[in-house]
């Protein structure tokens, strides 16, 4: 029987039911990540990868320096507490006949998003999608990437289809 | 001939610069879902689901949108949690 993936439940966080190994994916991910973010501080410099989790904030060098400074720790703590709250998630929940599950409070469904996100972008860095043509190259060239990442958005646009009915529509 | 105070000169600058309108710059980058672009401005800015659509599909079409203003603390403040969610954003003087 086919389950849906995500589901609202009502404390108001998601549930989560997915097959094994696509939580197993989702363990690789969170390594990559990790992986790319290990060196990462104000005084070294960037190479694309990082970059696409660590934009430039201002266009002027000595701006984006001094800028950097202070907030590229913060950007780094913030990213890897969210990766440290993805993994934990991972790691717990229940598995029955190569099922795994799990109900995510609202701080993980949080985690997840973000933690989607940097995975769509570092994979896409590495299979080199710089422009909107690159994805028909991408079809033909990379089956396999072009499946994780269309995987990891379909995650994505789920969660965030669960997610933006709970915002109230009206400008705060 | 007295040189000219150079604490007096800094000083304005920040002064202006503090008093200066800072725009949070929205990019275009071929990854990151519509969908999500949405939610976040949702999200981080209170922005009604039509705004926060029409702020997407200018960055969509145009290459980028400003998505808030203000002075340059909460600018930046603004841009660094917009880049803790993936987001493509810089600040730019107003």
């Amino acid at each position: 029987m086919r389950y849906p993936r995500l589901v609202r439940h009502a404390e108001g966080g998601v549930r989560v039911t997915l097959p094994s190994v696509e939580r197993a994916l989702l363990l690789d991910m969170v390594s990559t990540i990790r992986e790319v973010m290990k060196d990462v501080d104000a005084d070294t410099p960037h190479d694309e990868l990082v970059g696409r989790l660590f934009p430039r904030a201002y266009d002027d060098p000595l701006e984006q320096m001094e800028y950097a400074d202070t907030a590229i720790g913060l950007l780094a703590e913030a990213k890897r507490t969210m990766l440290d709250t993805f993994e934990e998630s991972l790691r717990a929940g229940t598995t029955r006949r190569d099922t795994w599950r799990i109900d995510l409070t609202e701080e993980q469904t949080a985690a997840w998003l973000a933690v989607l996100q940097d995975g769509r972008l570092v994979l896409a860095e590495v299979v080199g999608i710089r422009t909107e043509s690159d994805w028909d190259d991408l079809a033909t060239e990379d089956d396999e990437a072009a499946l994780v990442l269309a995987y990891l958005g379909e995650l994505l646009v789920g969660l965030v289809t669960l997610l933006d009915g709970a915002l109230p529509d009206e400008e705060q | 001939m007295e040189a000219p105070e150079r604490e007096d000169v800094s000083s304005t600058d920040t002064r202006n610069d503090r008093d200066r309108l800072w725009n949070v710059v929205v990019w275009n980058d071929p990854v990151t879902l519509m969908d999500y672009v949405v939610y976040v401005l949702r999200k981080l800015f209170g922005y009604d689901r039509m705004t926060a659509m029409r702020l997407m599909m200018q960055v969509h079409e145009e290459g980028r949108a400003v998505v808030s203003s203000g002075p340059r603390e909460k600018a930046e403040m603004d841009v660094h949690r917009l880049h803790a969610h993936g987001l493509q954003a810089t600040l730019a003087r107003d």
